[in-house]
């Protein structure tokens, strides 16, 4: 046993020590287990928001993007900000709202706001196809990291089963308390380790952040800037905007909201995450040091690049410590998904069918569900092909349809209706899977203009949506007038 | 407006020239406000009250402080919030100007350096948003 895989396993022993040691002195009811009694400070709630900058999409998948494509790397940076400016405005309500309805998901919003189990039903559905890929991506990068970082000596296999278990495990003890604790030694371990990732490597390889770039632009001019064509400022722009509408959309960071203990704990996080999300700077600096010094890797193992000059760079232990750190990246957002995941089939699902089922059975049921999701997505992690890749895709642009019902039902008269807000949705979801898996893009019609084909196509699939929400809405609306005109 | 006027209840009943000390916060400028405000509501609730002669008309309504310190301070404090429309122009418009790699700022290529000035100046909007917003200030944590 090499000094890495020490490093490594007593990280994942951490992990399951801080996860279980998390639900001490608390009676685990679905109100602790799933929205920590909606009494988390201004810390807790900020870990839990900020973990979901540091996935090990941006770990491995940020480094390795500004490895492989450069500048387009940026647009990263520019959406977690604008996130969390709207954060400040639109946040507060929702947290208010569900604070005094006594929510637990993302899916429970929706049936309340617009007084419909079905359409419940339907963003259970849509979050539950999403956030499966999104915990298969984890898994995915826990494999590697712990592959790469233990220098072959655990296969990525066993290492996907055994973070599975552990995450799983601490899951079913201590609910979102456990992700909140164990969000505490990972954001420690990865302020360290990038931070000084980002600085050291410029230096040691360029002698200074000033001569990498310096050099960079040199071998590969225009590498910093975004290319006339492609990832061009149109997809630059588009992509921030979107997904600067989606961040929120997902169903655990959704209900990571309803943790916090009051409003103002949220507003005070716009101010600091973006702050906080600069580290992403330094997870760039990483990417863009290993362009020139460990080249050749294309495809989808341009995600490598980070433990590539890593490994080239550092001792065996001090691997083993990005490795640690890699594996915290894996599992909170895990532990956060895994829990939401079985609270939506469990409470919003389940007890759609069985609605005599009291908060105890729910409880009781989605615990037991945790082990047989995280189950399921090991199965796709090992076996699942193309499918998943494609599913993943499409998760983001998912959840992102959800946002113009939700914004809608923010105002003081909702425009949308029910059928309205259902409509939008289906057909925002149906054009994102059209799209997704025919592989259609705007730049098959040639006679747009390039900037339109540089577009994201999310954008289609948002307009298409909205679009379609505002006619039915105005027809359903014209049915449902004369009945309150006579309310009245 | 330079500071919130919350009209504290300790100033019912009191003439202006308690108010101000009653509240640190209350600057003549604010208070020239205040009692604009009052005046145009008074003149419209004088009627049906019986004014008492020798003293200003603004005192009838600061001593029903309720509607000045409410609605009106609300909507004029809520208007700093729009200063959060400034991010989305600088990084979703502002990448179209300034795409380029030089002059490096800060060891960094232009756009990125762009992008973190950006970045940090947002943080400096949202302080400010924050700092401003009536809705901190109640008693909810």
């Amino acid at each position: 046993m090499n000094g890495a895989l020490v490093i490594i396993a007593a990280a994942a022993l951490l992990a399951l020590a801080l996860g279980f040691l998390a639900s001490r002195g608390k009676e685990m009811s679905l109100e602790q287990w799933t929205v920590g009694g909606r009494g988390f400070g201004a810390i807790f709630v900020f870990l839990l928001l900020a973990g979901e900058i540091y996935t090990t999409f941006t770990f491995l998948g940020g480094s390795g993007y500004a490895y492989g494509k450069g500048a387009p790397a940026y647009y990263i940076l520019c959406y977690g900000t604008l996130a969390y400016v709207l954060s400040y405005f639109m946040l507060p309500p929702i947290w208010r709202y569900a604070r005094d309805h006594r929510l637990y998901s993302q899916s429970d919003f929706f049936v309340r706001k617009y007084d419909s189990q079905t359409l419940g039903v339907l963003v259970a559905l849509v979050d539950i196809v999403a956030l499966i890929p999104y915990l298969v991506l984890q898994f995915k990068g826990l494999g590697i990291i712990v592959e790469i970082a233990g220098y072959g000596a655990i296969s990525s296999t066993a290492a996907i089963w055994s973070g599975a278990v552990i995450v799983a495990a601490y899951v079913m003890v201590s609910g979102v308390h456990g992700s909140a604790w164990t969000s505490v030694a990972k954001d420690s371990l990865i302020l360290v380790v990038v931070v000084f990732l980002g600085i050291y490597l410029p230096y040691h390889y360029y002698g200074g952040l000033g001569s990498m770039f310096a050099a960079i632009e040199q071998a590969k001019p225009g590498f910093t800037v975004l290319p006339a064509h492609g990832e061009s400022l149109w997809w630059f722009s588009s992509t921030v905007l979107l997904t600067a509408l989606g961040f929120y959309m997902w169903p655990h960071t959704f209900a990571s909201i309803y943790t916090a203990k009051g409003a103002r704990v949220i507003r005070k996080n716009a101010i600091v995450l973006p702050l906080y999300q600069l580290i992403l700077l330094f997870v760039f600096f990483v990417g863009f040091a290993a362009s020139l010094q460990v080249p050749g890797l294309t495809g989808s193992n341009i995600d490598l690049a980070l433990f590539k000059i890593s490994a080239k760079t550092f001792d065996p232990w001090f691997v083993g410590l990005i490795g640690a750190t890699g594996v915290f990246t894996a599992l909170v957002p895990g532990s956060m998904i895994l829990m939401t995941a079985a609270t939506l089939i469990a409470n919003n699902l389940y007890r759609t069918v069985n609605p005599s089922a009291d908060d105890r059975q729910v409880a009781r049921l989605a615990k037991l569900l945790v082990p047989v999701v995280a189950l399921v997505a090991v199965f796709f992690t090992l076996k699942g092909g193309d499918t998943i890749v494609a599913l993943l895709l499409m998760g983001y642009s998912f959840v992102t349809q959800l946002f113009p019902s939700l914004l809608l039902s923010l105002a003081r008269r909702n425009f949308a209706t029910r059928e309205g807000a259902m409509a939008g949705i289906l057909a925002g979801v149906a054009t994102v899977a059209v799209v997704s898996l025919t592989g259609a893009n705007l730049h098959a019609l040639k006679w747009l203009p390039s900037e339109v084909q540089d577009l994201n196509i999310g954008i289609v699939a948002l307009a298409v949506n909205f679009a379609v929400l505002i006619v039915v809405s105005l027809a359903t609306r014209q049915v449902a007038q004369p009945s309150s005109v006579a309310a009245e | 407006l330079p500071a919130v006027v919350v009209l504290p209840p300790q100033v019912e009943n009191r003439p202006l020239s308690q108010a101000i000390m009653v509240h640190p916060r209350l600057t003549p400028g604010i208070l020239l406000w205040a009692v604009d405000q009052a005046r145009i509501k008074a003149t419209r609730s004088a009627f049906g009250r019986k004014a008492t002669p020798n003293r200003p008309i603004a005192w009838l309504e600061l001593s029903s402080a309720g509607p000045v310190s409410s609605t009106t301070r609300f909507r004029l404090m809520r208007s700093v919030r729009w200063l959060a429309v400034i991010p989305f122009l600088a990084l979703v418009v502002g990448p179209f100007f300034v795409n380029r790699a030089t002059p490096m700022i800060l060891d960094l290529p232009f756009l990125l350096a762009w992008i973190v000035a950006w970045i940090l100046i947002t943080s400096a909007i949202m302080a400010v948003i924050y700092a401003t917003d009536p809705a901190n200030r109640s008693d909810e944590p």
